[in-house]
């Protein structure tokens, strides 16, 4: 019992990091309809800005909230310099996702060229060691760290998306940018705002597992995309409780596949429990509400 | 249905014109759809725009709201030049409008669809928690309230917008427009479907909405509806403005009865 026990506390940590990374991409497709590809590389470019503050010798704190800092500028470079130009000349929606796909090589591409293409430490003085136990269960500090803020930042994206005007702009232009330009809000900071908080959760979610491997590399993200797109999709296209449960739902599963079936078969176990969320409900386990996407 | 009374007529600002188009044309791809439009609109006054099919009305509304910019000319809102301003610029400044076909939240409920419309009362932000924020989403909730009560829809406040008959939600639309307190509100074709009780209805709100200063641009193909509701009518034809006037006379004008011959200004 207290080996499950450990085994789903170890899953609903990486499931935190997998839903903070689902909310970005669902929040972008939410209000801009575009799948970004370039998300992972987001996460990557924001974790490297966390160690090369942390390198220089910042805060935890603060390094982490200027690699935030980093991903949710770039994230708005990308909007404004490629997505938004994109959705303006055409009305094909294809067009600006295979054009994050693309922005997607040449940030991972820039990255690696930066870093010799070596796989490097992450620095993880500061960061909390040790473990608590917990009945039976022995908890890492860290994880509750990485548990914990990301329960609070969640909480905090729910406040703000459901109680600010900004939020309600944001899910206004989720639902029709034309109604919302109708009524005073200006569509093209919602695209910003999302965006860059998009970048922002990246970036922390980056730094949460690369703080637990204790290594970052230019191609980190990358193996993450297809299980965030996998979360997205189990949760509901554009839902945010959905992208929360779907990342839950995922990192338990891959937990428990490696733990009692085989770890081989972990990444497998995520898209063969998307594929059977797509054939008995093709909406996902929370579909968005027209109104209340994003 | 409610006429034009001297009362109301006498809130028309007769001083300065809220909106003023001057010269505006619009072309599109070398067709010309708006060619010299001079127009003002008073504050208080219901302005009926009229025209056969094509004439230009919807684009001259498009391009006041910033739907789409003119080719030339100038748009003034109460002495400030907004043109070319983008559409939620301008309906910041205080010009709302309506579309042809509904554009509602349709999943929402009607409460939540005319709280949209206040969205821009909300101050608070992001860090604005605790006390602040609950009473101001309490009070803009209540103004939401109140004017749905005044529309007649107080019933149907927590109720989703999508089955709705099409009167019911026409209503809703032109409350969600009214919740932002514009100062013009432009209306394109609000009584289109509509069974005759629905456009009387329609037609009372407008006339009161007018009432309160708003200058109301109603587009309209229900020539007896437009000629009761306005104070003043314009005629477009071929993107032109070919008569402005008050409704009692405009008909008798030879272009006007042209430009409708085989129409139902008859």
């Amino acid at each position: 019992m207290a080996e499950f026990l450990q085994q789903l506390i170890n899953g609903i940590s990486l499931g935190s990091v997998y839903a903070l990374l689902a909310l970005g991409v669902t929040l972008v497709w939410g209000v801009l309809d575009v799948l970004n590809f370039a998300h992972a590389q987001f996460m990557t470019w924001g974790t490297f800005g966390t160690v090369l503050f942390l390198n220089r010798g910042y805060s935890v704190i603060v390094s982490v909230l200027l690699g935030m800092l980093v991903a949710a500028v770039l994230a708005i470079v990308v909007e404004e310099a490629v997505v938004s130009p994109l959705r303006r000349r055409s009305s094909d929606l294809f067009a600006p996702v295979v054009a994050t796909i693309g922005v997607g090589f040449i940030l991972e591409t820039a990255l690696k060229m930066r870093t010799d293409g070596e796989l490097r430490p992450f620095p993880r003085t500061g960061f909390p060691t040790g473990s608590i136990a917990i009945g039976n269960v022995n908890v890492p500090k860290l994880q509750l760290v990485v548990l914990i803020t990301t329960i609070v930042v969640m909480v905090l994206l729910g406040l703000w998306l459901g109680r600010t005007r900004n939020g309600r702009e944001l899910r206004a232009v989720a639902y029709s940018r034309e109604i919302s330009e109708l009524l005073g809000v200006n569509a093209r900071v919602s695209f910003m705002t999302a965006f860059a908080v998009s970048g922002a959760l990246a970036a922390l979610a980056g730094t949460f597992v690369s703080v637990q491997t204790s290594l970052i590399s230019y191609s980190s993200g990358g193996p993450l995309l297809l299980v965030i797109f996998a979360a997205i999709v189990i949760g509901g296209m554009g839902s945010v409780p959905g992208a929360v449960l779907g990342g839950l739902v995922l990192g338990v599963s891959q937990v428990m596949t490696s733990a009692y079936v085989s770890s081989e078969l972990a990444d497998a176990a995520s898209f063969i429990l998307m594929l059977l969320v797509l054939l008995i409900r093709p909406t996902g386990l929370i579909p968005q509400k027209a109104a209340s996407r994003a | 249905m409610t006429a034009i009374d001297e009362g109301t007529a006498a809130a028309v600002d007769a001083v300065m014109p809220l909106i003023e188009v001057r010269g505006v044309e619009k072309h599109f791809q070398g067709v010309a759809a708006l060619v010299d439009v001079n127009l003002d609109v008073f504050g208080g006054e219901v302005l009926g725009l009229v025209g056969p099919n094509g004439a230009g009305k919807t684009t001259l509304v498009n391009a006041i709201t910033g739907y789409i910019p003119p080719t030339a000319g100038t748009v003034h809102l109460a002495g400030r030049d907004i043109t070319g301003l983008s559409m939620d610029r301008v309906a910041r400044l205080g010009i709302t409008r309506t579309f042809q076909h509904l554009r509602l939240l349709e999943q929402s409920s009607v409460l939540e669809n005319v709280l949209l419309g206040r969205h821009q009362r909300f101050t608070v932000r992001p860090w604005t928690m605790g006390r602040t924020r609950v009473r101001q989403e309490r009070e803009q909730r209540e103004a939401a309230r109140a004017l749905l009560d005044e529309l007649g829809l107080a019933a149907l406040a927590d109720t989703v917008a999508a089955g709705l008959p099409y009167g019911v939600r026409r209503r809703i639309e032109i409350a969600r427009a009214l919740a932002a307190e514009p100062r013009a509100l432009l209306l394109d074709e609000p009584t289109a479907g509509m069974t005759p009780g629905d456009a009387n209805d329609i037609g009372e709100l407008i006339v009161q909405t007018a009432g309160t200063g708003v200058a109301v641009v109603l587009i309209e193909h229900n020539v007896g509806l437009v000629t009761k509701l306005s104070h003043r009518i314009a005629v477009l034809d071929w993107g032109r403005v070919i008569k402005v006037g008050d409704p009692g006379s405009v008909w008798d004008d030879e272009r006007v009865r042209a430009a409708y011959i085989g129409g139902v200004a008859t």
